[in-house]
């Protein structure tokens, strides 16, 4: 049997040259996050460098999450804690009174006036 | 043709450039330029789409992480990639059992912009097939050589430096590649549709 001519080996290369395989959306996605991914982080457009810089969707959720439950306590305290809130709105926050107590505690402890001086 | 490559060369370090200051398009010009060339060269020397498609894309992972380190004028992109993607082919060949073969009827794509009838159709996918198979059948380095420079193209002093080689070896190894092939061919002649040329 004759050999396979060069002719026709060149015609099979020419051919397998002339339809190469398509890449597959999957691929070429995969590779376009991974390329997403690791670009350089200081040359990144600010919305994308302040998403890491919160740590993406898990860093973000947590902050909205502390920032709600802040916000809640803060309207709605339970009982067993002072209602800052109400005091601040009402203007009655009592600081006054805190401090002529601690005036009269050091005076106490040291043994002399600061006016008296 | 030499001021081609060298454009496309350039183009190439151009975009990365690019890539590494954050243009985004850029990237994605590179893996329309890039992707399809390394995929195609992964698919016809492991013959496993899923491979392919692995060590393609960690080929542009690693591109990805060297765009920062970059230096233009020292590398071509494109041999460097081809090398990064010769050696992962090569680790994956040689983890694979000894006695399998590679290069089923399935390793090898549908033609991308198949026109002709339906008759002319499958007979050059059976070539096609024909190829890959007797492509698999090579021992590997020979089997890179081939592809490399009767696929993709390349002239055998990038081949040598894809493959860390002389060109002499790369010569030897494609001329004994060539002559594998014609010899596994050869028997499928009659069937490949060749036999009414005379031959």
């Amino acid at each position: 049997m004759m050999d396979f001519d060069t002719d026709r080996l060149e015609d099979l290369f020419a051919a397998a040259r002339a339809t190469p395989p398509a890449l597959p959306d999957r691929l070429q996605a995969r590779i376009l996050a991974d390329a997403e991914q690791h670009m350089p982080m200081a040359r990144m457009a600010w919305h994308r460098t302040l998403w890491q810089v919160l740590g993406g969707a898990a860093g973000l959720s947590g902050l909205v999450t502390a920032t709600a439950v802040g916000v809640w306590l803060g309207v709605a305290p339970p009982a067993t804690l002072p209602d800052l809130a109400g005091q601040v709105v009402s203007g009655d926050l009592g600081l006054s009174a805190q401090i002529d107590t601690e005036t009269e505690a050091l005076a106490g402890v040291y043994g002399w006036d600061m006016e008296e001086s | 043709m030499q001021d081609l490559l060298d454009d496309q060369r350039d183009a190439d370090a151009d975009l990365l450039q690019r890539y590494a200051a954050g243009d985004a398009a850029a990237a994605r010009l590179l893996t329309t330029r890039l992707a399809p060339r390394l995929h195609g060269h992964a698919l016809r020397v492991l013959g496993d789409r899923v491979e392919a498609e692995d060590v393609a894309q960690e080929a542009m992972l690693r591109l990805w992480r060297q765009a920062p380190h970059w230096r233009p004028g020292e590398a071509k992109v494109t041999t460097w990639l081809y090398r990064v993607v010769a050696n992962l082919c090569t680790d994956r060949l040689r983890q694979r059992n000894a006695g399998a073969v590679p290069g089923g009827l399935d390793a090898v794509a549908e033609p991308a912009d198949p026109a002709p009838g339906a008759a002319q159709k499958i007979q050059q996918a059976a070539r096609a097939d024909a190829l890959q198979q007797a492509l698999a059948s090579l021992p590997d380095r020979q089997r890179q050589a081939v592809v490399l420079r009767h696929i993709d193209g390349l002239a055998n002093p990038e081949i040598a430096d894809i493959l860390g080689i002389g060109i002499e070896a790369v010569e030897s190894l494609t001329a004994r590649g060539k002559r594998a092939l014609a010899a596994q061919l050869s028997a499928q002649r009659d069937a490949l549709g060749f036999e009414d040329d005379g031959f």
